[in-house]
């Protein structure tokens, strides 16, 4: 009898998960950060179909999130891994495991020098490396990549000056769940930088605005055993301030509050990745302007400039080819500042 | 399509089960055969063309063997039988040795399916069985989707009185089957996977203890991963009134390279065993003779598991030991009890590194580097990985099924069991989907 009691609610079980799968829609698996597999067209004939049929039923599948959590934890509590594809706790935060790439730190320094001497010949041109949280935290996994490592092969042959930021950082500089730093913990970063350039610092009132509640990057691949973050933006005086992105042909906020539910929040700064923004203040007319070659990190950084500067025009090499540089016919009499989180400095390969 | 996907388990099972038991009498084969051919068209497109044509080919070829009972008929049947493996697996493993190269995407299952085929010729010729007079009849046994693409490799006439007779669902088999589904769902998904999961993250360091770990894991993964996949194919049989024989039993705690393969894929080592080592005169003939016809047989199987030349390497290690043990080492190791396992063991990780790696002798050579054994990466993920290792050595012995059977004899163990299936499943569930698309190793022979 038990048999057939326990045939019968195995049947139920899979018929019930199937049918619920089947009305789960949704286009964001913000767990996951990240768009859930769409289902083309009907192709029977394309084997390719059939995959991307398995990956939209995987996505979809009702209770997605807690078989996900279901997974890490049991790795923590069966199997005892001291990290889960390379994320770890410690202090509360999250860490994920980054090993030293020697090679692609020269490639950045490379690529670095030759924009430099190519296109910025007359003009100054600085360089600033963002270290990692984990800088902050001690040592857990023994070959964990450090800041030390890429500064002095920075120092040994990077040809620009660089500026010094990691004495005004520490670990809650940064999110909890995610390897980006803070906004609000950077104006001190922000006053270093301008002041290292030789302009002149516009000192914000740090008035805090919470977009909400926020899980970084590193939160699905975490254990769960820390806080989540909330996401602060400082409050700043925008009037006549633009931001127009190149890509979309079409100009953009400062801060979308609309980003916190997109698959990245960190979007919430100045749009999220784009290959090249100009940002324009026209309540500044000290004739500073400025050119940033960055990486995300950057985002979060770059709207505490906007007051010191009537024109900060902002380009990403992973999104815009060096090779089309001439076409922006960017500002001749402009700084110019390379700032690069070490994640990016180490992992270079996607640099165009 | 893999057993271990939610397509799988949540529609294509769940609805051919729902068809099945609509159908009657001889209609429920051929529900299977339209099934199982779906199955295969799911993932291989075209391809299923192939296994039509080597279906139909055998069914209408098995006949006239019946009719024409001669060597000659029967070894041109075989050769058409065996002209697709040899054409997708291994024309550019051959023209690669003239330096021509020469690409072709190897169908799924291809050499389980063409195995089985050819088997079944034989045994007709041998009068071992009839030639079965219903093609859908022949079509469910030869492409059955539990176990058309990863085998085991099943005979004709394990399931012959199975397939042409009407079966019925049986609360009793079915159960067992759920259980022995659930259990390789568990092994694939928890611990193959998992193990798939360690050796990537830890491949890109190379001191020696981490070259153990990668061949250790690497051993405990195929035979987790593999296990698993004839587990579910046993359990799916059950649902649908096959039985399957068993396709391992511990192999990694035999005591010798000869009881090793004697537990691992039996099929295919029981296929070797009656079709090409038999025939060749087996052990009944002068030692040379012997050994010749073993070192056929192993280059024979490391072939049939890749076309390359470390495939041909690892079948011939594992041939010279077994010659070994035969005129010597036998009689030593059966007086050294729990050393005969280390020494299974440690050949068996040394003989795998051939399966799993081309640059073998380098390798191997490594791993016994005094100089570069130990660092601070390899010792925190030998702590990281030691209980998942652990978990997966104690799992591979019979300890677990001996304890489950003393269980078995509580009276209240069912309902105990009855809760294991739901939670060992949810769990099973749970890493399907943290792992997205896993498929299992086996399908690439």
């Amino acid at each position: 009898m038990y048999k057939k009691v326990v045939l019968c609610l195995m049947s139920l079980l899979v018929l019930a998960l199937g049918i619920l799968t089947l009305f789960n829609q949704k286009e964001i698996l913000s767990f996951e950060r990240r768009k859930a597999q769409d289902l083309g067209d009907f192709a029977p004939l394309d084997p390719a179909y059939w995959e991307d049929l398995d990956a939209y039923l995987s996505d979809h599948f009702i209770f997605r999130e807690t078989a996900l959590k279901i997974n890490n934890l049991s790795k923590k509590y069966l199997f005892a891994f001291k990290d889960n594809d390379g994320v770890y706790t410690k202090q509360g935060y999250l860490f994920d495991i980054l090993t030293y790439d020697e090679a692609a730190v020269d490639h950045l320094i490379l690529k670095t020098n030759e924009l430099a001497n190519t296109y910025f010949k007359d003009q100054d041109c600085y360089f600033v490396a963002i270290p990692r949280k984990n800088d902050y935290s001690e040592r857990y996994f023994p070959d964990d990549l450090r800041f030390a490592d890429i500064k002095k092969q920075l120092d040994d042959k990077l040809s620009l000056p660089m500026i010094a930021i990691a004495d005004l950082l520490s670990l809650d500089s940064y999110y909890k769940t995610d390897i980006h730093w803070r906004q609000e913990a950077l104006s001190k970063v922000a006053e270093r930088i301008v002041e290292s350039l030789g302009d002149t610092y516009h000192r914000e009132d740090v008035k805090l605005q919470n977009a909400g509640t926020f899980y970084g990057a590193l939160y699905a691949r975490s254990f769960f055993d820390t806080a989540k973050d909330e996401l602060y933006y400082v409050d700043l005086d925008l009037n006549g301030v633009k931001v127009f992105d190149l890509e979309k042909d079409a100009y953009v906020k400062v801060y979308d509050e609309s980003a916190i539910t997109s698959p990245d929040a960190y979007d919430l700064f100045l749009d999220g990745p784009s290959a090249y923004l100009k940002i324009t203040n026209e309540k500044v007319n000290n004739g500073q302007k400025l050119i940033v070659f960055r990486d995300s990190f950057a985002s979060s950084l770059l709207p505490l400039f906007i007051n010191s500067y009537e024109e900060i025009e902002v380009l990403d090499l992973r999104y815009y080819s060096e090779s089309l540089l001439d076409e922006l016919e960017l500002a001749s009499d402009a700084k110019v500042l390379f700032i690069y989180g070490s994640e990016f400095i180490n992992q270079s390969g996607a640099l165009r | 399509m893999v057993f271990s996907s939610v397509t799988f388990i949540f529609y294509f099972l769940a609805i051919v089960i729902f068809l099945y038991a609509l159908a009657k009498g001889k209609v429920k084969n051929a529900v299977l055969l339209g099934a199982s051919l779906f199955f295969y068209f799911y993932g291989e497109g075209r391809m299923t063309l192939i296994l039509v044509g080597v279906l139909l080919f055998t069914y209408y070829y098995a006949k006239l063997i019946e009719l024409k009972r001669k060597r000659l008929v029967l070894a041109l049947g075989v050769i058409i039988c065996f002209t697709p493996l040899i054409y997708y697996k291994y024309s550019s493993f051959i023209l690669a040795n003239f330096g021509i190269v020469y690409r072709v995407a190897l169908p799924l299952g291809i050499s389980f399916f063409s195995f089985q085929a050819s088997s079944y010729l034989i045994d007709v010729y041998r009068k071992d069985v009839k030639a079965s007079s219903s093609l859908v009849n022949y079509g469910t046994y030869l492409t059955f989707f539990g176990q058309l693409v990863a085998g085991p490799i099943v005979r004709y006439e394990t399931i012959a009185q199975e397939v042409e007779r009407v079966r019925r669902f049986e609360v009793d088999e079915v159960y067992t089957g759920l259980k022995r589904f659930v259990l390789g769902l568990a092994k694939k998904c928890i611990i193959a996977n998992t193990l798939g999961l360690a050796i990537s993250e830890i491949s890109a360091y190379d001191s020696g203890l981490i070259l153990w770990m990668i061949a250790v894991m690497e051993v405990l993964q195929l035979y987790y991963d593999f296990s698993a996949y004839s587990d579910m194919a046993i359990g799916l049989g059950l649902f649908f009134g096959f039985h399957f024989l068993e396709n391992f039993d511990h192999p990694l705690f035999a005591t010798s390279v000869r009881s090793f393969w004697q537990r691992w894929h039996i099929s295919l080592g029981t296929w070797f065993k009656d079709y090409v080592y038999f025939p060749l005169g087996g052990s009944r003939c002068k030692s040379a003779r012997h050994i010749f016809n073993l070192l056929l047989v192993w280059t024979m199987t490391g072939l049939w598991h890749g076309a390359a030349w470390n495939f041909v390497l690892w079948g011939l290690y594992f041939g010279i030991l077994i010659i070994l043990e035969r005129y010597t080492l036998l009689k030593r190791l059966t007086k050294l009890p729990y050393l005969n396992h280390i020494y299974l063991l440690f050949v068996i990780i040394i003989g795998f590194v051939f399966f799993n790696h081309e640059n073998a002798f380098e390798y191997i050579a490594r791993l016994f580097d005094l100089d570069h054994m130990v660092d601070p990466a390899s010792l925190y993920y030998l702590e990281s990985y030691s209980l998942l290792i652990v978990f997966s050595l104690i799992g591979a012995t019979p300890l677990i099924k001996k304890l489950y059977q003393k269980a078995g004899a509580w009276s209240y163990f069912k309902y105990v069991e009855a809760v294991l299936i739901f939670v060992v499943f949810g769990l099973a569930i749970s890493y399907l989907i943290g792992l997205g698309f896993n498929p299992f190793l086996y399908f690439r022979f």
